[in-house]
């Protein structure tokens, strides 16, 4: 049983030898310790300075997500959040198991994590991604670079391996296995230490909501900027991403939302010509293949297919299925007001990204939710948009352990 | 013209205008036909293609897209008259075709080849070798596209040599064996277009062996000759060079249209027979492209009466080189196939989480 690992760079060893190190390690630190602060500040540095990284846009993002000014919120976020009776300290070992096609999650969860003062082991792929090599590469720098960061991060990879899977899970606290349901059930069947805990990202939906009223009271001039946050949102992932709206629901009556659509469509079409977009022809046959299969196994009113994107209209939310091709093809259903969308939400669903409704109306429709699902609601624009509250979860928190102190209240003489 | 005209007719001989009307004619009863019959086709047709009306030529038919019949059972016959279930051969992994045939489907199917193949080999059963073993048409349960290709050319022959062995090597002295008794007259060679170059003419080539005489008919795509940058032009020209062989016809077709064969003309370039076509259409609009102009190909035929399969866009890329050219001896559209349309390649897939700074 054997596994690659890549930081430390120690190459091909016996699992049995990388818990024997791992269990020597003394790496915990008190959460947002000054060198931590300062080590991913580093990390954002040099992200931002690799030439290499700067070909990829979600690596930049990255980097500006956890650059210093980013790292200092979260730490005040993170003071607030601790109640005045209680210490919080780290849970001890975190084990990663990131998604194997995206390739910045992994560092979004050690930051998190790691800032907690954990230590951290990182189960990579085998699958090749020179976005990984790169964030590899230079987190390896980090490390080398001189303070004492040795257990801080382990970066190993193996193929698919229950085995290993259940020895680095002797090892850990609390596990985050970030998604697909098939990998989340297979992982859940190797069980965690009794006392440890688990965070998993299964599969989700995600859909937008548009006030059609609002979207038309719009001046013209506005519109396009509408249309870019929708195209980030939709298109930057091919809407592969589980938090891209792949269902767009306007609210409203039946005439404002005929206008409104035709002009939001009319715009996404602007601002994929002005990006000169290069659309896929086997992601277009792939659409049109996908739309007949709705077309026969539910009612729907409309087919619109164009260069860039598939248009589906359903008459009504009733029985919607959830199936969806990616790439590039928008559901479109229309509901009287926000809170018509409550019975048609599961717990599949994670984000409404939104335009046009006020903060009210929002917490409105999230006060009716109850236990059906829905986690973010974000306007459009922000829907990839990574923070410490994801499906539900506080992450930051969850990596920290409470130790309440009672102190005896003073007694009256 | 009906079915029958179209077909008894010489092939090749319809000028595209006059074909655009006759077939067009045969693709709306077909599309009437299947809409009836078929409760999946009709709502495909109904919502993806405004219902289907207004067919005047092929171009105005609905088409599914070929992959379809990968994922769902489309038939326009009861369960009761299936006569046979073709499979496409797809490799490991892949959900194969299920193309549903009855008798008279079969029966279109096996006329229909042969008024393409007599065009070129004339009406007498040929000597014939082909680049297969015969394992491949012993067990005849499995219909996959390979066998079935096989065992609709097997009746265009006689004194069938079976030219490879169970691991696919030539038998050099069988084939000597067969030219020295058939070589001085016509004979047929037939099999898949890899297996010819790789199997056939790359060991016979240094052996000086005279195949003037034969008639080369082949299949299968040029994928895995293109990796060895050997084109439809490079095979003909090397054939020629090392053997003599001149009268080689490459053919199109798939097993979601058995029956319907693009055949290669003299010119190299590819030829609908009567009672099918093809239509390029953009990959990304799925507008028709003009002549000149590479895109998908759509194939139509007017053979499929048990499942809706008479006008299909297909995953191959094709181009149009000119249509009704006198000079060519054949009339309607020459074309040629490109190759595949590139996998899609979507960056995340429903696992993934990206994560990203906002607007």
């Amino acid at each position: 049983m054997k596994l690659n690992a890549v930081i430390p760079a120690s190459g091909v060893m016996d699992v049995e030898e990388f818990a024997r190190r791992h269990r020597g390690l003394h790496g915990e630190r008190t959460p947002f310790a000054a060198d931590l602060l300062e080590f991913f500040g580093r990390f954002s540095r040099a992200i931002f300075q690799s030439r290499e990284a700067s070909r990829y846009p979600e690596l930049t993002a990255l980097a500006y997500w956890m650059r210093p000014a980013e790292l200092e919120r979260l730490r005040a976020e993170f003071h607030a959040a601790v109640p005045a009776d209680t210490v919080v300290m780290p849970r001890g070992t975190v084990f990663h198991i990131p998604p194997g096609n995206v390739d910045t999650i992994f560092v979004y969860s050690l930051v998190l994590a790691a800032l907690m003062g954990n230590t951290n082991i990182i189960r990579l792929s085998d699958r090749p991604s020179p976005q990984t090599d790169i964030l590899v590469d230079l987190l390896g720098r980090q490390i080398d670079a001189g303070g004492s960061f040795e257990g801080l991060v382990s970066v190993v990879r193996y193929g698919h391996d229950a085995q290993i899977n259940a020895a680095l899970t002797e090892l850990c606290d609390c596990r985050v296995i970030w998604g697909g349901d098939n990998t989340v059930r297979t992982i859940r069947a190797t069980p965690l230490p009794p006392h440890a805990l688990e965070l998993v990202f299964p599969d989700r939906y995600s859909l937008a909501a548009i006030d059609a009223g609002a979207y038309l009271a719009l001046a013209e001039a506005d519109r396009p900027a509408i249309a870019a946050d929708f195209f980030n949102d939709a298109f930057w992932f091919d809407q592969m991403a589980c938090s891209s709206p792949r269902l767009v629901v306007w609210c409203g009556g039946e005439n404002d939302v005929a206008a409104a659509s035709s002009l939001f469509w009319l715009g996404l079409e602007g601002e994929l010509e002005h990006r000169a977009y290069m659309a896929q022809p086997a992601v277009s046959v792939r659409r049109l293949g996908f739309s007949c299969e709705v077309a026969a196994d539910q009612a729907l009113s409309a087919h619109v297919h164009g260069r860039y994107f598939t248009r589906l209209v359903v008459p009504s939310l009733d029985g919607f299925s959830r199936e969806h091709c990616g790439g590039g093809l928008f559901f479109e259903a229309a509901v009287e007001s926000l809170e018509h969308l409550v019975p048609f939400i599961t717990r599949r669903d994670q984000t409404i990204s939104y335009f046009g409704f006020a903060r009210r109306q929002l917490e409105n429709l999230a006060g009716m939710l109850m236990a059906r699902g829905v986690e973010r609601i974000v306007p459009i624009g922000q829907a990839l948009k990574f923070g410490r509250f994801w499906d539900g979860h506080d992450m930051l928190m969850s990596f920290g352990r409470y130790i309440h102190i009672i102190t005896p209240r003073a007694r009256k003489r | 013209m009906n079915f029958d005209e179209l077909l008894a007719a010489p092939q090749f001989s319809l000028p595209q205008a006059d074909k655009d009307r006759v077939l067009g004619a045969q693709l709306r009863e077909l599309t009437e036909r299947h809409r009836s019959a078929c409760a999946d086709y009709r709502k495909i047709v109904d919502l993806i293609f405004a219902g289907g009306r207004q067919i005047e030529t092929p171009a105005d038919v609905p088409f599914l897209p070929v992959s379809l019949f990968k994922t769902r059972t489309l038939r326009s016959i009861p369960e009761s008259e299936v006569f046979k279930i073709m499979h496409s051969s797809g490799t490991t992994g892949q959900v194969p075709s299920r193309i549903f045939l009855d008798r008279e489907t079969a029966r279109r199917q096996t006329l229909a080849l042969s008024r393409i193949m007599t065009h070129v080999l004339g009406g007498r059963r040929l000597p014939m070798i082909l680049v297969e073993s015969d394992g491949i048409v012993k067990d005849r349960r499995q219909f996959n596209a390979r066998a079935a290709g096989l065992l609709g050319m097997l009746t265009f022959g006689r004194q069938h040599f079976y030219a490879l062995d169970e691991d696919a090597r030539l038998s050099v002295d069988g084939l000597r064996e067969f030219l020295e008794r058939h070589g001085q007259e016509p004979f047929l060679i037939f099999g898949f277009t890899y297996l010819v170059w790789q199997r056939f003419f790359e060991v016979i080539a240094p052996l000086r062996i005279d195949l003037s005489n034969g008639i080369l008919v082949h299949s299968g795509g040029w994928k895995k000759l293109v990796e060895q940058a050997v084109d439809n032009g490079e095979f003909r020209r090397r054939f020629r060079e090392a053997t003599g062989l001149k009268r080689i016809y490459n053919f199109y077709g798939m097993v979601e249209q058995v029956g319907s064969v693009y055949l290669e003309g003299d010119d190299g370039l590819l030829y609908a027979p009567n009672f099918a076509d093809v239509i390029i259409r953009d990959p990304l609009t799925l507008d028709v492209l003009p002549v000149g102009e590479p895109g998908l190909i759509q194939v139509c035929s007017a053979l499929p009466l048990s499942y809706p399969g008479h006008s299909l866009l297909t995953e191959d890329l094709g181009i149009v080189h000119h249509v009704d050219n006198p000079q060519s001896g054949r009339l309607g559209k020459a074309f040629s196939v490109i190759g595949r349309i590139p996998r899609a390649e979507l960056r995340g897939c429903s696992d993934v989480l990206a994560a990203t700074v906002g607007g």
